[in-house]
């Protein structure tokens, strides 16, 4: 065995280790809290997309900082004043909500090659229309702003919108545990951490703007949850060839009341390449405000021009330490290559830095992130970024 | 764009500062159960994380490559990267909000270095490298799960970059490495430890990674 094919066994023996059951969602380190599941605080209980009532309260009384209030202001009054226009009630069946994420960042800061530059990730405005007060009936849309690709930035006979339709789904709670969505949404795979750019997220295929149309079903059990869905991909904003129509399923289940372990499965295929995708994971809760989220998963694209046995890897793990209400230390480590073989790269990634909500609706990220290549052909220098990120969840 | 950005913060600090009756109330969440409080509590036990810890981890660093021709006397500058794994010998010491501790241990791997453009073209791969290293270190104990550190490392290495030309002489940094590290430590439970480590090697000033998983004794 060479030494790579140890790095990689090595990588999947800890991931491994930290997926035993023994240790123990746009934000699924918030399991700390003791939210294990998604839709405590999300229309969408899969996780990301608009915040509910609760959400919007939860994130103002325990996950923010509380130092723009008073010591005389109650988290009753904070968790007040978390709607959308503060605490002046909207009618029940209606909930618009801003989400806004902008990114400053240097790359490779100090050099000669350093690149400045600001960029808004998303602009989005999203309503929650409920038909009835039990919101067994519920309509989401999010109509947003989505950055061109840095690729096509020169590019003036490219046709990238930057007005896209992020989201719309009916939401139809048919019993207590069975929930059932159609429409435009995200694809249930893996663990949804806001940071799109992680191998985990982008090299699957559920990125930022990667929703796709179709149906989704999601049962609760007990101690699990189960959830499938048929996507068709984005009926309105993709051409027909291009749209990855498939099946994709994940169980989760609650090892303890702070820990769940999950695994999920997606194919999908179109006109041109079948994608196959499998991982398993960890959201492990330590003590209030620390927590652990692990996905070791396996990537397959099989273009049909010219077919690929070959399959990829990926490990994520991402530790958020909380500091003070509000404040955290934020370590994320990234590895992935191609072909798990010598033919490509390892790629190797460390974000490590600042996770800030100094009051109710903001988040700031302050990291820098190294990247890592190893390789037998070339030596490539670490590849540096300093980022600064504010969130806006109006 | 910046406008916008400054309206924005506006709106939330607007959002923020507007008072009126409460809308909602959160709901109360149930306490947690006595396994969880039990399970938090064991990570208290200093005697439990007072035991050796044996630590198996992944390593990478860069390193300055240097190629001379030994007739000439000319030479020319490139970089070498080093991966491999370390296995580790570790005693703490833990007081209740810092600790200190010492550990030991030995590690191999393979390394990539060289330029294959230049005068002195000489590029290798997959080539074997050992070290031994000690590690003392000064910890906070951030909580009862999670301690942040700073590791001051000395390490010995042997590596052989091999030249198939003749001639040349070939050195990759020195045999005797110094480097700080910040170690980001988080327990899973009284055996197992997650270890998150980086910093620099001195004189490289190279990026040093350390991920690790440790097993209590």
């Amino acid at each position: 065995m060479n030494f790579r094919h140890q790095v990689q066994s090595l990588l999947g023996a800890i991931a491994a280790l930290v997926l035993i059951p023994q240790v123990g969602s746009a934000y699924p380190e918030f399991i700390s809290y003791g939210y294990s599941s998604c839709i405590t605080c999300h229309y969408n209980s899969q996780g990301n997309g608009p915040l509910n009532d609760y959400g919007r309260a939860l994130f103002s009384t325990e996950i923010a900082s509380r130092s723009v209030f008073s010591n005389k202001t109650s988290e009753e009054d904070i968790a007040a004043k978390s709607g959308f226009f503060g605490s002046t009630e909207l009618p029940w069946w209606i909930r618009p909500g801003f989400k806004y994420r902008g990114l400053y960042f240097i790359n490779n800061p100090g050099s000669q090659a350093a690149v400045k530059k600001y960029v808004t990730m998303q602009a989005d405005f999203n309503l929650a229309l409920q038909f009835d007060q039990e919101a067994k009936w519920l309509f989401v849309g999010s109509v947003g702003y989505q950055p061109t690709p840095a690729a096509n930035q020169n590019n003036k006979e490219a046709e990238d919108k930057n007005l896209i339709m992020r989201e719309r789904y009916f939401r139809w709670q048919a019993t207590r545990k069975l929930q059932v969505y159609m429409g435009l949404m995200d694809k249930v795979y893996g663990i949804r951490i806001p940071d799109h750019t992680a191998y985990s997220r982008a090299i699957t295929g559920v990125g930022q703007s990667d929703q796709s149309d179709g149906v989704i079903a999601q049962y609760y059990g007990e101690k699990w949850e189960l959830t499938g869905g048929y996507f068709l991909g984005n009926l309105v904003q993709e051409a027909k060839d291009l749209r990855l129509q498939g099946l994709s399923t994940m169980f989760e289940y609650d090892t303890s009341e702070k820990s769940r372990l999950g695994t999920s499965v997606m194919q999908a295929k179109n006109d041109y390449v079948e994608k196959t995708r499998f991982e398993l994971h960890s959201k492990l809760g330590l003590l209030k405000g620390n927590s652990l989220l692990t996905e070791i998963g396996f990537v397959k694209d099989n273009p049909k021009a010219n077919p690929n046995t070959k399959m990829g890897g990926y490990l994520m793990m991402q530790g958020v330490y909380l500091i003070s209400r509000g404040y955290n230390v934020i370590s994320q480590m990234e590895y992935y290559n191609a072909t798990l073989t010598a033919a490509s790269p390892d790629q190797t990634r460390w974000t490590f830095g600042f996770l800030m909500f100094p009051m109710p609706r903001m988040e700031l990220r302050t990291t820098f992130v190294n990247g890592r290549t190893i390789q037998d052909t070339s030596v490539s220098k670490d590849q540096w970024m300093l980022q600064a990120q504010m969130h806006l969840s109006l | 764009m910046r406008k916008f950005f400054l309206i924005l913060i506006l709106l939330t600090m607007n959002r923020v500062a507007l008072a009126e009756p409460q809308r909602q109330r959160l709901q109360q969440q149930s306490p947690p159960s006595a396994a969880l409080v039990a399970r938090d509590k064991g990570y208290l036990v200093d005697q439990g994380i007072a035991r050796g810890l044996i630590t198996v981890e992944y390593n990478s660093w860069f390193e300055k490559l240097t190629v001379t021709n030994t007739a000439t006397g000319v030479d020319q500058d490139s970089k070498a990267e080093y991966y491999g794994f370390g296995l580790n010998y570790e005693q703490n010491f833990y007081q209740p909000k810092w600790g200190w501790g010492i550990g030991a241990g030995v590690a191999m791997g393979t390394a990539v270095g060289g330029d294959k453009s230049g005068v002195l073209q000489y590029f290798e791969a997959r080539v074997p490298w050992t070290t031994a290293r000690l590690v003392p270190r000064l910890f906070y104990r951030w909580n009862p799960q999670t301690d942040l550190g700073f590791d001051m490392v000395t390490i010995y290495k042997t590596a052989k970059w091999p030249d198939t030309t003749g001639g040349r002489k070939i050195l990759s940094g020195a045999e005797l490495v110094a480097g700080g590290f910040i170690d980001l430590r988080v327990r899973f439970n009284a055996k197992l430890e997650l270890i998150q480590s980086f910093g620099m090697l001195y004189k490289d000033e190279s990026t040093f990674w350390r991920l690790g998983l440790g097993y209590r004794l």
